[in-house]
Parts: structure tokens; sequence; C-alpha cells
């Protein structure tokens, strides 16, 4: 049970920088997720943490103890591989048991340690089998058995997942979630999937192009993204936006937008964002925060036409347009509007986030 | 004159067996074609030099005008026979000639496909005395009696006798080529020996070689690489020892006799005892490569062809010009003996244009031809007058040293079974020479072997 | 997972088409009935199989023709006598040839001679080619550069790579002569081919050289196909570079090292042209193999009955050797799969 600690790790292949100065404090117990487009470092830096790729600056360390220069077995971790990556000539047992058998341990602890893997794993009769008669999801679990049997101090997942069809993807999902709720080991996962990231993990890091935008607990990212690129990166559907210059005046926000004009009442003093004065800003809203209504003059709306409409069954999202501005609303499906009508959204002032439209950085 | 056959029309079986050999072919001669040129059995390459003005004055008739002849022959024909005596061939007949070539390794091989399909795709076919006394009765046309009488009969001795398989003519011989000695003049200064005195016995010979080893040098060098050339090599030291190998009816091998003996023990005395002959001969197989050791400059003295003599003196193939001298090889028991490698032409039994494949043999030993092929090519010539020519003489001085030689025994052993007890010659000298049989030991072994091959194929013929 | 070259497949495609060819008849709809199709509608309905048989014909009928008919004739010739130093007549033999050909000293001295060679050739083409195979597949400066460079042996004519070796050897001019004696390695210039084991041994290296490339190749690309997980995932496991070659690299070479041991069996077997030209047999019968002994019973002996037997023996042997391997490995999977 290990806590890993990542002092600005750094990886450049030639003139690529696949990974910038990455600090992170994963804590022991932890479930902590690496989330990020394709290509934003993410294996990099797994691959770092486990000794498979060497580190170009910066440092890792293993409850405390530097270990960045240590070979991939000294460091205790486990990996599961998005291909699996089981040795095809050999069957279920010899694959659970091959690093064991490696570090030499007596023929019947490595039966019994293999066995009770299987067993908890649903494998047990599988072990005999060639890895080429097993279907995906049954291959996936022989891989998971390989990096537990190990018993190690962390579990690194790189994608293991992205393989497998959408059902047996959710199923597996639970599997991993249950497994690290009984054996409570610091477990790092690297994936694409923000629904993925945000169902396992204790802690989510959002990556992109080699640097970590954000990295806190899975809900704060969602409820508070520090970051444009955050904000939009997850939710779903992905958050609405609306460029314009935010002002105070006269007791009033106000938002002032091409063909667009949004007012909320101030009850205390100018949010701190509003310090300096006017700024160009980017207003985002989730789906969930942006109330639906009949069309009115109500200041906090947003007025416009329903372009599309996503009835998922237990709710639908309605798209609005108004002018170059779209926003989506999530209503129950009884109340959902038709295509063309006339709809207004209220958004609530205390729901809104709000970027600087240079920086991108939150501002409230 | 001839009768002028038809060719036999080409048949279904004629077909299968062509087929059948081509197939053997392909299985262990894939490569065959791609083969370098190859030495020929008498180991001549084309000599540099001019062939020599073809003078000869154009015959008006050309009997054969608008005829075809087909000429198979081997690559180191190429200078002379093809460029130079094919030519005056046409011009004189009017025959238009097909040259094809192989190389000469590959002659007998390609006999064995002519016999095996009957093949009358050429008319003349190029021919040695091994090749002769073993394709003789079944693919060269017999002319002991066709031919005109004078012609063979002003053939060299050495030259008719090559031709003749169990007293029948199977072609004509185009020169008398035999090995001769060749020395270093330079190299017999240096060793402290008179540059114009050869030695005149093998005592001598020995004594000469003696003085011409040592750091890593050798005297001579005689080859061992293969079946032919170590059984040319052990005939070529026999023949001066006055011993008969094989009767005349080619039924009984005489090996393991006090002739034999001498033979053998001066090998082992070469290789073994007095280390003069240079060890590398167990892996040379054609007088060619023999030759280029001892042009440059490598080598004391050996037994040549004399067409060597001519390299010897080519600036661009020579280390040595100027240097180079030829005399008689030094004998055994005889003064001298030699082996031959004269070659020549014979015609295709299953021909259907004899009477042309005739007139091409008579062309090749007609004095011209002859005379070009003395002054020209650098060979003896096998027609006796040309030879006794005193302007020849003067043009190839090493004719002298050849003229002597034919004085003595120069039998190659040509027989239909040839490579079996060339084969068991080889293996046996070479455990003479390696140490592994004494001389007596490896005769004993040859007498039985041989003499089996040589039941076994009577048995067959029977 | 099964090798994607296990030999089977790639020497018997024919069998595969005719197995898609009869799931193909069972698995098509019947047709509608038209009268006359025309040529372009009934090549456009053909099955993807019946297609393929299709262009196969032609190279069928004459690999028919100029394979399987000289085949039985030379089959045909080994049951006659055909001498002829005697006459060019064939004479009924039987199994005569066979007979006289097993009883033979010099056959059953090639015989051996020639499973020298070929162990000796195989052992060390394969094991250079694995070398040279994994040495390629590691990256480095001018690889590329490398992997053209290796290739050049292949690209070599057999008849010339002899003459090439030959003179390598050669008693007065030879490189290696040179090289050893700058090297204070021997006193002196030596003969090298004058020894029937050292002459074997050089005509096996220029063989495995010769064949290199072609081997090197095939393992480089079966190499390049291993998922660079797998070594991850040997690492994470605590496997060493010997026990990652051991576990990870060889089982998944298995198939191709049995295909390059049957392939290069099958070479050194055939050997013919490089060893005419770098030896010519010596010295003596020294490196007389085999295929040798047939040229020089066909050629040189003019025993055309004796050649034709002695060819289809060594066919028959090269069958039996080249089939021992996958055999072999056939059994040991057998018995690794009984011992789960
Ligand atoms: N061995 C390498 N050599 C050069 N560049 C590399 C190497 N490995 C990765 N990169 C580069 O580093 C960057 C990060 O790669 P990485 O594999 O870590 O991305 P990722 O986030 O895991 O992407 P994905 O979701 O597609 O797996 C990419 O731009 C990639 O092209
Ligand atoms: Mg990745």
């Amino acid at each position: 049970m290990s806590r890993v600690e990542l002092r600005a790790l750094s990886k450049t292949f030639g003139p690529v920088h696949a990974v910038r100065d990455v600090s992170l404090d994963i804590p022991d117990h932890s479930f902590v997720t690496l989330l990020g487009p394709s290509g934003c470092g993410k294996t990099t830096t797994l691959n770092m943490i486990a000794g498979l790729e060497r580190v170009s600056r910066g440092e890792i360390l293993l409850d405390g103890r530097p270990i960045t220069g240590w070979a991939p077995h000294e460091r205790g971790m486990a990996m599961v591989f998005q291909n699996y990556a089981l040795y095809p000539h050999m069957n279920v047992f010899d694959n659970i048991a091959f690093a064991l058998k490696l570090q030499r341990r007596p023929r019947d602890e490595i039966d019994r340690r293999v066995r009770a893997t299987a067993e908890a794993l649903e494998l047990g009769p599988l072990l005999g089998r060639r890895i080429a008669q097993l279907s995906g999801g049954q291959q996936q679990r022989v891989a998971l058995a390989r990096a537990m049997v190990k018993e190690p101090r962390v579990f690194l997942f790189d994608e293991p997942l992205s393989n497998l069809d959408a059902g047996l993807r959710t199923r597996m999902r639970v599997e991993i979630k249950r497994l690290h709720q009984q054996l409570r080991t610091t477990s790092i996962f690297v994936t694409h999937d923000q629904e993925e990231a945000m169902i396992l993990s204790d802690f989510v890091a959002v990556m992109r192009d080699g640097i970590v935008v954000q990295y806190g607990p899975a809900q704060e990212i969602y409820r508070r993204p520090s970051h444009l690129y955050v904000a939009t990166f997850i939710g779903k559907p992905r958050m609405g936006l609306v460029a314009g210059q935010l002002r105070a005046a006269a007791g009033n926000v106000e938002l002032v937008a091409e063909g667009l004009h949004l007012r909320w009442p101030l009850d205390g003093p100018p949010p701190p964002a509003l310090a300096a004065g006017e700024r160009e800003v980017l207003l985002g809203v989730r789906a969930e925060d942006a109330r639906l209504g009949p069309p009115g003059a109500e200041r906090e709306g947003f007025t416009g036409e329903v372009e599309l409409l996503e009835p998922l069954g237990s709710d639908t999202y309605v798209e609005v347009r108004r002018g170059p501005h779209r926003l989506t609303a999530r209503v129950e499906p009884d109340s959902a509007p038709r295509i063309g009508d006339q709809v207004s959204i209220r958004i609530p002032w205390g729901r809104v986030h709000l970027f600087d439209a240079a920086s991108e950085r939150r501002v409230n | 004159m001839f009768d002028q056959q038809t060719p036999e029309p080409f048949s279904r079986r004629r077909f299968l067996r062509l087929a059948g050999v081509g197939t053997l072919g392909t299985l262990v001669l894939a490569a065959c074609g791609q083969a370098p040129p190859t030495a020929g059995p008498d180991g001549a390459a084309p000599a540099g030099g001019s062939p020599g003005g073809a003078s000869a004055p154009a015959s008006v008739s050309q009997p054969f005008a608008g005829r075809e002849l087909t000429l198979f022959s081997a690559q180191h024909h190429g200078a002379y026979v093809r460029d130079v005596y094919v030519p005056l061939f046409t011009e004189r007949t009017g025959a238009k000639v097909n040259w094809v070539e192989v190389g000469g390794g590959d002659v007998e091989a390609k006999y064995a496909v002519f016999v095996a399909s009957q093949d009358a795709s050429a008319d003349v076919l190029i021919a040695w005395e091994a090749i002769n006394a073993k394709y003789g009765p079944t693919l060269f046309e017999d002319i002991t009696t066709s031919a005109k009488p004078e012609l063979i009969a002003g053939l060299t001795p050495a030259s008719k006798r090559a031709f003749t398989f169990l007293d029948k003519q199977y072609g004509m011989p185009i020169d008398t080529n035999m090995a001769i000695f060749m020395w270093n003049s330079e190299l017999y200064e240096t060793a402290g020996l008179d540059p114009a005195s050869p030695p005149q016995s093998w005592a001598e010979f020995m004594d000469h070689s003696k003085k011409l080893s040592g750091d890593g040098k050798y005297a001579t060098l005689f080859t061992l690489g293969d079946a032919n050339s170590g059984f040319v090599t052990f005939i070529s030291i026999y023949n001066s020892t006055g011993g008969t190998l094989l009767s005349p009816d080619l039924r009984t091998l005489t090996v393991d006799d006090q002739y034999g003996l001498m033979a053998m023990e001066a090998i082992h005395d070469m290789f073994v005892v007095s280390k003069v002959a240079d060890p590398a001969g167990v892996t040379v197989a054609s007088s060619i490569e023999q030759g280029k050791i001892f042009r440059a400059g490598n080598m004391g003295h050996y037994f040549a062809f004399p067409n060597h003599f001519v390299l010897a003196e080519t600036p661009d193939q020579s280390q040595i010009v100027g240097k180079a001298r030829t005399g008689i090889i030094p004998g055994l028991a005889l003064r001298s003996g030699s082996v031959n490698g004269l070659e020549g032409y014979a015609i295709n039994r299953f021909s259907g244009n004899k009477e042309l494949g005739m007139a091409f043999l008579e062309h090749i030993v007609s004095p011209d031809v002859q005379r070009l092929v003395a002054t020209g090519w650098g060979r003896p010539p096998a027609v006796q007058a040309i030879f006794d020519d005193a302007e020849v003489l003067a043009r190839a001085p090493q004719f002298a040293a050849v003229k002597e030689q034919t004085g003595y025994p120069s039998p190659r052993y040509g027989s239909p079974y040839y490579t079996d007890l060339a084969t068991i010659f080889v293996e046996q000298t070479l455990a003479v020479v390696d140490g592994s049989a004494s001389p007596q030991e490896a005769l004993t072994r040859i007498q039985a072997d041989g003499q089996n091959v040589i039941d076994d194929y009577w048995a067959k013929a029977a | 997972m099964e090798p994607p070259c296990a030999p089977h497949e790639l020497t018997l495609p024919l069998i595969l088409v005719e197995q898609q060819t009869k799931w193909r008849m069972r698995t098509t709809l019947p047709e509608q009935t038209e009268l006359r199709p025309s040529l372009g509608q009934r090549l456009h309905r053909m099955s993807e199989a019946r297609f393929g048989l299709l262009l196969l014909a032609p190279a069928a009928l004459i690999l028919l023709l100029f394979l399987a008919f000289p085949l039985a004739y030379a089959g045909a010739m080994s049951l006659f006598r055909i001498e002829l130093t005697v006459s060019p007549d064939w004479r009924w033999a039987g199994p005569g040839n066979y007979l006289s050909v097993l009883g033979e000293r010099a056959v059953r001295e090639s015989l051996a001679r020639t499973l020298a060679f070929a162990a000796l050739t195989v052992g060390t083409s394969v094991l250079l080619a694995l070398g040279v195979a994994l040495l390629l597949n590691e990256p480095f400066r001018g690889r590329g550069f490398a992997r053209v460079l290796v290739l050049l042996p292949w690209a070599v004519a057999p008849v010339v790579a002899g003459v090439l070796w030959r003179y390598l050897f050669h008693s007065n001019y030879g490189l290696v002569n040179a090289l050893l004696l700058q090297a204070g390695l021997i006193p002196a210039y030596r003969v090298w081919l004058d020894s029937a084991p050292v002459a074997i041994t050089i005509a096996a290296l220029a063989t495995a050289w010769k064949t290199l490339p072609f081997l090197a190749l095939i393992i480089l690309a079966r190499l390049q196909s291993i998922p660079e997980s797998l070594y991850r995932a040997a690492r994470m496991d605590g496997a060493g570079v010997l026990a990652r070659f051991r576990h990870v690299t060889l089982p998944q070479l298995r198939g191709i090292l049995i295909f390059a041991v049957v392939m290069q069996t099958i070479v050194a077997l055939q050997s013919f042209d490089l060893i005419f030209t770098l030896t010519r047999g010596g010295p003596g019968q020294g490196t007389v193999l085999l295929s040798y002994l047939v040229f020089i019973n066909a050629f040189e002996r003019l025993s055309l009955g004796q050649a034709a037997a002695l060819a289809a023996l060594l066919a028959l042997l090269i069958v039996l050797l080249g089939g021992l391997a996958p055999l072999l490995a056939a059994g040991h999977r057998r018995r690794e799969a009984r011992n789960e």
C-alpha cells in the first residue's frame, strides 16, 4: 500500500516533448486516473512510473523513496496493458504464474497463489486453456490476474478496457472498482474515456500536450473545472459556451455578446472576476443547470430556436440556437419542445462557469 | 563420297529421352549454365598474340555453297578455331558454320546428353583422348576407312594415337599438344643453378627442386585437385618409367609393379619426404591455375603445356617475361616421358551432314591451318610435315622441346571407365601425399580396385 | 496464437484454396436460371476461389509439364540400365540400380558426408541468421543501410559465391591467409582446402553465408511482428534480457525457426553449384556430396540409370529430413499439451 509522488517529471523523445513537468501526489489506497485525449502523454507517464521508460527529467518517489532509476520489477508494481500482452504460447496458469516462477518461489506457493487469484476472478476452469482459446473479456481477466498475483504495491492500468465492447466494458469497470475496494491497492489508471474516469477514480489528472491541466477529486474536476479545456473535455453533453464581455453595471452583472445581452441582478459586491473592471470572458453552463422555459423577455434568459433534440430516454437534451450562440438544456422527456419552437433558457448565475477569454483560466 | 543421310525424324521416343536426361541435368546441374569458363582437359587457354595472317588463297569452287555445318566446341577454342579457322573454312567451301560452345569442363556433360538423346543438332564435335575413348564407340563416327589415308598417315604418331580407340580412328587432331618442361631462369640463378641447363634426370630434377624450395616456397606444383587432374599428374610421371599401365585391349591394369612403385615413390618423395611440391596442388584442378602460379614468379619449374610459354611471354599475363625456358621432362627410368593434352574434332555419328563434317576435319589438318595452329596459337601442329618445318620452329621456340618430347611416351590412357579409374588413382595418391598410406599400400589398392572397375565395365559391355 | 508463417501454410496454398472452394460451394445461393450468360457475367459471378483457380491454371499446367513429367521420367530412368559408355540403349533393371547404388562404398561415404555437411550448414546458418535478425531488430544508427547490406550475399550467384570463397581461402593469395598471418595466428600461408573436414566446413560456411540473408530476413520479419507490449509485460514480471529472449522471443520465433531449418536442410542437401566451383568435390572425394555424386554418375561415368536412382534416393532423403523438423515440433507441442 503505497504513495506515489511525481516531481516535475518530463520525457522527451528527440524533439518531441511527450511529458512536461508533471507533478502529482498519489495518496496511498487511492485510485487515480490520468485522463486526456490521444497523444497527450498518458502512457508515457505511466511507463515512467512503471520503469519501462527512462525519465528525462524529474523524480519519482514511492513512499518517499526515490525510485527513478529502478528496474521495473524492483518497484513492486504490476501493469495491465491495453492489448493484455498475454504470453501467447503459455496457458492461463503459466501466464499468471510467470512472474512468480521468475522469482523462484516454491512450487506449492505458486500453485496456491495462482489458484486463489484465478478463483477471485472466476478463471478457475480456464487455467489449462491456451490464450487463443479465450474471449476478449476472459483475456482481460487473465491480465488482471497476472497483475494481482504479484500482490503489488501499485497497480498500473493502461486503457485496459478500450478493446472491449460497450457491455463488457461496463462490467469490467465494475469489476475493477470492486477489486480496488477489496484490495485497496494504490492504482493508477490511464484512459481517454471521461466517463470511466469519473466512475472509477478518487482523483483525476486531466492532461493535455504532456501537461497536467488539473488534478483533483473527480467531483471537483466536474464541478469546478479550473480551465476551459477541462470544462469542455469533461461532461456530456459538452458544456455550452457564450463568448462576450462581462461587466458590472447598476447592481447587475451583464454579459454583452453578439446580438445578445444577458443580465443578472447582483445581491452583493461585484464578483472578484470583475475587480479590474470589464473583461472578455467565456461563460459556460452545463445542460443540467440550464432551465428551459417558454420564450419571454426574461433578462437572465437566452431566447432562441430549438435546433436539435437528443432524447436519451431518461432525459432529453435540447440544443437552442441564437445567432452564433448555442446552448444545451436538459428537460424531462415529457416537457420537450419541438424542433423550430422558440424557447428561452434561463441561466442561474450561481451555476455559471466563467473563463478568461485570453488565458482560458477559470475566473469565478 | 559419303551418302547424304537425311536426319532421323523427330520421334516421340527421342523426345522422351531428351526430356529425361534434361531432368537429371536440372536436378544436379542447375547452375551449370552459369559456370565460369573452366579449364579444358588439357588446360589450354586462348593464348595472346596474333593468330597469324590468314593468307591462304581462296578456292574458287566453293563445293558446299549454301550448306550449313554446326560445330560444337569449347570456349578456349574461340579465339583461334572460331575466329580464324572457321572463317577460312567458310571462304573455301562456301558452307556456313554455326558455332556452339561451352566451358571445357562441361563438354562431357553435354555429350552425355547427346548420346542419350541421339542428338543430331551438332555435326562436328570437339574431342580429346579421354573423350575419344569414352564416346568414340557411342557418339563419334568411325573414320578409319572413310578419311583420306594420306591425311592420317601424315599425322604425328602421338596425335594419331590419341584419336584411335581399339584400332579405330574416331576423329582428327588439331595439334600435338603435350606437357614439356618449363623453368624460370631467374629463380634458377637465384638458387645457384645454371639457368641454361635443365635437369637431365629425375635425380637431377629432385636436386634442383630442393635448391628451389624453402622459405615457404616450393620448387614445383603438381595438380591433384580432381580425378582428371590427379590422374594426369600420375601419368605424366609414370610415363617416363617405361611401364605400360593398360593393356592395348584395355582389359588389364598393371600398376602394382616396379614401374608403378617408381612413380608413386617419386610423388611420395616430392610431397612428403623432400617437400618440394606445393601442397596447394591438392586443391588445384587445372593446369591454367598451375601456369598462373608459375607466371607470378612463385615456382621454379613444372610440367607445362607449350602454349604456357606463349602466355609467359605475354606482358599482361606474366611477371616473368623473358625468363621462361623450355626443355623436355626429366624422366625416372627413361630419359623422359610426358602426357598428351592434344585436342581435335570428330564427326557426330547421328549427324545428317557427315560429308561436310569430313570436309571440316580435312580442313583442320590442311597445311595452312596447321601452320596457323603452330605460329598463332602456339600449339605444336598435328601434322608431322608442319612440325618439321624450319620456319615454324623458328617462330615458336618452345616447339623444339615439344619435338624432342614427342620422342618419348605420352599416352593419356583414355578409356570408357576413365572417371572411375582416375578417381581411384587420385584417392590413393592423396593418401600417399597426406601420409596415410605408403606408396606400396596405395598401389596394391589401386591395382585391386582399378581392375575391379575395368572388369565391371567389360561385364556391362558384354 | 499460431505463428503466421507456419510452414504448412506456406507450402500448401492449393489445399486452402480447395477447402475454400468447397465451403463456397456449400454456401452459395442457388443461382437464377438464365440463358447463356455472357463471359463477363460468368466471370463476375464466379466465386473468388474459382477465379483464383482459373488464374492458377496456366502455371499449374506449366508445372505439370516441366516438373511432374520430367520427375516421373527420371523415376522411370532409374529402373533401367543406361550405360552410355556402352550403348545408348535402355535395358530393364528393376530395382537393380537402387541396390547397386545402396551397395556402393562411395555412396555410403557421401551420405555420411552429406549429413554432416547439412547439419553444419543448418546449424550455422540458422543460428547466425537468428543473431543477425536480433541485431537488425535493435535500433541503431545506419540500421536501414545495414539491412540492405546484409542482403548482399543473397544476390550473389552460387557459382560466384563458390569462386569467391575459393579465393578467400586460396593457399597463395587468400585473404584469410593474409589476415591470419598478420594477426600472428599462423606462422606461414597454409593450404586450407587440402583437408576434407576443413573443406566441408568451409563449404558449409559458404552455403550458410549465402542463404543467411534470406533466413535473417524472414526471422526479422517475424521479430518485428512480436508486440512490444509482450516485452514490457515480461520486464514488469522481472524477466531479464535472457529470460525475455527465452520466454518471449524464442517461443514466438518457433514456427519460423522450424521453417528456416526445413528450408536450410533442403538447400544443404541440394548443394551442388557452390561445391562444384569451390572444391570440385576435392580433396579427393572429400566434398563429394550426394548431389555431386549424381552429377558424376550422370555426366562423368555416364551411368544415367544409376544417377537417376541416386537422385530419387536423394529426393526421398530430402523429403524425409525436410519433414522431420515439423514432425518433431508437432510431437513437442503434443507432449506440451499433454503436460498441461
Ligand atoms: N517512443 C517514442 N518515440 C517518439 N515519440 C513518442 C514515443 N512514444 C510516444 N511518443 C510521443 O509522445 C507523445 C505521447 O505519447 P503517449 O503514448 O504517452 O500518448 P497517450 O496519451 O498514451 O496516447 P493514446 O491515448 O493514443 O495512447 C505522442 O506525441 C507520441 O507521438
Ligand atoms: Mg496510450
